[in-house]
């Protein structure tokens, strides 16, 4: 009897944290940006992901965390989570912070994260007290609604706002709220602009109606592959999860090797370039943010390509010029490039900060190299762009499927992989393109990773990347369906 | 025969030990397990399921068996039991608010029949933080003299800086061997 009534208030008390985590300030991790939140820090009263929830509750004095799933909250948990959110906490941990002239630590990169979390609550340094902060809920509520309609207030959270707007300097208020407002949706576009832009132009010179249209399906792909970028992020946390990182490649390298199609020169080319690809993209140890670490990978990726151009000058006579534009007269590989995986690297690479630095940058350098090849190449190379991002997409993927393995933390806590991580991903991914590879992940990493027993951090990266080589569903199934007929037509790299 | 050989086993070769180490969510069991193992701390996320590693230490290979502390996956931890000769209880020293929930949970394991022989080591850890309860404190506080036909001990630690952990091994190994 009791235990029913115990039963029925849990259940009602994770429904409405669902609601709350379904509110549209709830749905980014309070301390990393990072989308869909797993724990709520009853410290402050916000929601944050796994990997800031480790990082919180190392914080000194440490913070409180929960998971959502895994523990029960009370009725006064709830309501103090109710109370707060990331909102509210954000007028009060965030309130002196400066979006424009400050940037938040990208979450690939833990050790930042940190220190930045470390500024944020154990220096307090743009924190303001909650009465002085409170007030500014009425303003900022308003303001939110008529000028950012992503940032909806919500029922639950008004009144108490209200309640506490009353002594209220406003002139304070007023001066905060605006900075507080915008820096997340202008560091967000801040992130993809770039990407979108250089893509959106490289498509025009090539006039390519195909891609015309991918561009705008990403919005959508964006929500779901910010997750993707994240797990890969990490990987960069520690170098032997780096390592863990190139086994990607490697097993992404040697899968196409085995299916054939093409000489393994080229291969041999690819294989370094990968590895460049993933210091771009993660560059942990580098430890520098986005575009700065594009640079240094460009050249080297137009070198590489140069050479693969080169060879496919030799490899593709086959390929008549003029079909290049149109898909359904191309070979199979060539229509399959055009179209559907066209589109998955338009979303990988521009909803994809992570991999839209290491593969962006590679992928698109080539167009800029390509002048040495025929006509045909930059089509093709965009064929190529639609693979490696889609790699990049299969490598993220991987990754995701070991949270355990790739958390910079993670690495020593392999069977994290069991629920708590796979539930956040679930929601994000539905929209990807290759809904298939999802079941196998669980199996993949969560059992690999099981069996492998030894979480211990540094060896723990390369023996991963054993499991990972044979279980990257993407690997298995469209990539390597694609690559035969890719290489059989033409270099399948180009 | 096989009396023989675990005879000269338990004389020349190394032994084994099975532990299983449990404790509220944030406790530090995970840092305890990674400092021991890595002798470095490293910044964990809570544990889902379980970390487990083995550690020699005093010709004895420990297999420490690290288990998510959660709510709701405390149930879990039965699972764990069989087999277990010592159990780690970590406490959070500086958590006053949920001594008493810990205390709870130690008792309703140790009530278990699976674990009727196993040795208790708790661990009073996060000796650093400045409003931590010291060993003594957490004895009373979970009832530790309240245990009858428990061997029981209780150690200070700090596992960030690996204080405290390998006198709690040391007197696993004592029992250990003093056992057979």
């Amino acid at each position: 009897m009791a235990a029913s009534a115990k039963r029925k208030q849990e259940e009602k008390h994770l429904k409405m944290l669902r609601e709350m985590t379904s509110l549209p300030p709830n749905r980014k991790c309070f301390d990393c940006d990072q989308r869909g939140p797993t724990y709520a820090n009853m410290t402050v009263g916000s929601f944050v992901c796994t990997s800031c929830s480790g990082i919180l509750r190392g914080l000194n004095p440490p913070h409180r965390v929960k998971s959502i799933s895994m523990t029960t909250f009370t009725q006064q948990e709830i309501e103090y989570l109710q109370k707060h959110g990331n909102e509210v906490c954000k007028r009060i941990w965030l309130s002196l912070y400066d979006d424009r002239t400050t940037s938040v630590p990208d979450f690939r990169e833990p050790q930042k994260v940190k220190e930045f979390l470390q500024e944020k609550y154990e220096k307090k340094r743009w924190h303001v007290p909650p009465e002085q902060a409170k007030p500014a809920a009425p303003v900022h509520a308003s303001i939110s609604g008529s000028s950012n309609s992503s940032t909806s207030s919500t029922p639950e959270v008004r009144p108490l706002k209200s309640l506490l707007g009353e002594s209220a300097p406003s002139l304070h208020l007023n001066k905060n709220t605006p900075p507080n407002q915008s820096p997340v949706v202008s560091r967000g576009q801040s992130q993809q602009q770039p990407f979108h832009d250089k893509r959106f132009d490289l498509l025009s010179e090539l006039g390519g109606d195909i891609f015309a249209a991918p561009p705008n399906m990403n919005a959508g792909a964006s929500s779901s592959f910010a997750n993707f970028a994240h797990f890969n992020s990490h990987t960069t946390a520690q170098s032997a999860n780096a390592n863990a990182n190139f086994a990607n490649f490697d097993a992404f390298g040697s899968t196409s090797g085995s299916s054939g199609g093409f000489p393994s020169a080229p291969q041999a080319q690819f294989q370094p370039s990968n590895t460049g690809a993933g210091l771009a993209a993660g560059g942990g140890s580098a430890g520098v943010g986005g575009p700065p670490q594009r640079q240094p990978g460009v050249p080297a990726g137009c070198d590489r390509y140069a050479a693969l151009a080169e060879l496919d000058t030799v490899f593709g006579p086959s390929v008549p010029p003029t079909s290049v534009y149109n898909p359904t007269s191309t070979s199979q590989g060539r229509s399959v490039f055009g179209t559907e995986s066209g589109m998955s690297a338009a979303q990988a690479q521009q909803a994809l900060p992570g991999m839209a630095q290491g593969f962006g940058a590679q992928s698109t350098n080539p167009f800029v190299a390509a002048p040495a090849a025929p006509p045909t190449n930059p089509f093709q190379s965009n064929g190529r762009t639609a693979h490696m991002a889609a790699a990049a997409a299969a490598a993220a993927a991987g990754s995701m499927s070991m949270p355990a393995g790739f958390g910079n933390v993670a690495a020593f806590n392999l069977p994290t992989s069991f629920s708590g991580t796979f539930q956040q991903p679930f929601p994000g991914q539905a929209p990807f393109p290759q809904p298939p590879a999802y079941p196998q992940q669980p199996n993949g990493g969560g059992f690999a990773a099981f069996g492998q027993a030894k979480p211990v951090g540094t060896p723990f990266g390369q023996t991963m990347s054993g499991p990972m080589i044979s279980s990257n569903p993407f690997l298995g199934a469209a990539p390597s369906a694609q690559y035969p007929a890719g290489g059989s037509s033409t270099n399948p790299f180009l | 025969m096989g009396a023989f050989a675990s005879l000269m086993k338990g004389m020349f070769g190394s032994k084994e030990m099975r532990i299983l180490m449990v404790g509220l969510d944030a406790a530090g069991k995970t840092t305890v397990l990674y400092k021991l193992k890595l002798g470095e701390v490293v910044t964990t996320i809570p544990t889902i399921g379980f970390n487990v590693e083995t550690v020699e230490y005093k010709n004895i290979n420990f297999t420490v068996w690290d288990v998510g502390g959660q709510d709701k996956i405390r149930p879990l931890w039965r699972h764990y039991f069989q087999n277990t000769q010592a159990v780690v209880f970590v406490v959070d020293s500086n958590d006053r608010e949920r001594i008493g929930e810990a205390k709870e949970e130690l008792m309703r394991m140790l009530a278990e029949d699976e674990l009727a022989d196993a040795k208790l080591l708790v661990f009073a850890n996060k000796q650093d933080l400045p409003n931590a309860m010291n060993a003594a404190e957490i004895t009373d506080k979970l009832a530790l003299h309240t245990l009858c036909n428990r061997n029981w001990y209780i150690q200070a630690t700090c596992a960030t800086t690996g204080d405290g952990i390998y006198e709690g091994l040391n007197w696993l190994a004592m029992t250990i061997k003093k056992k057979k």
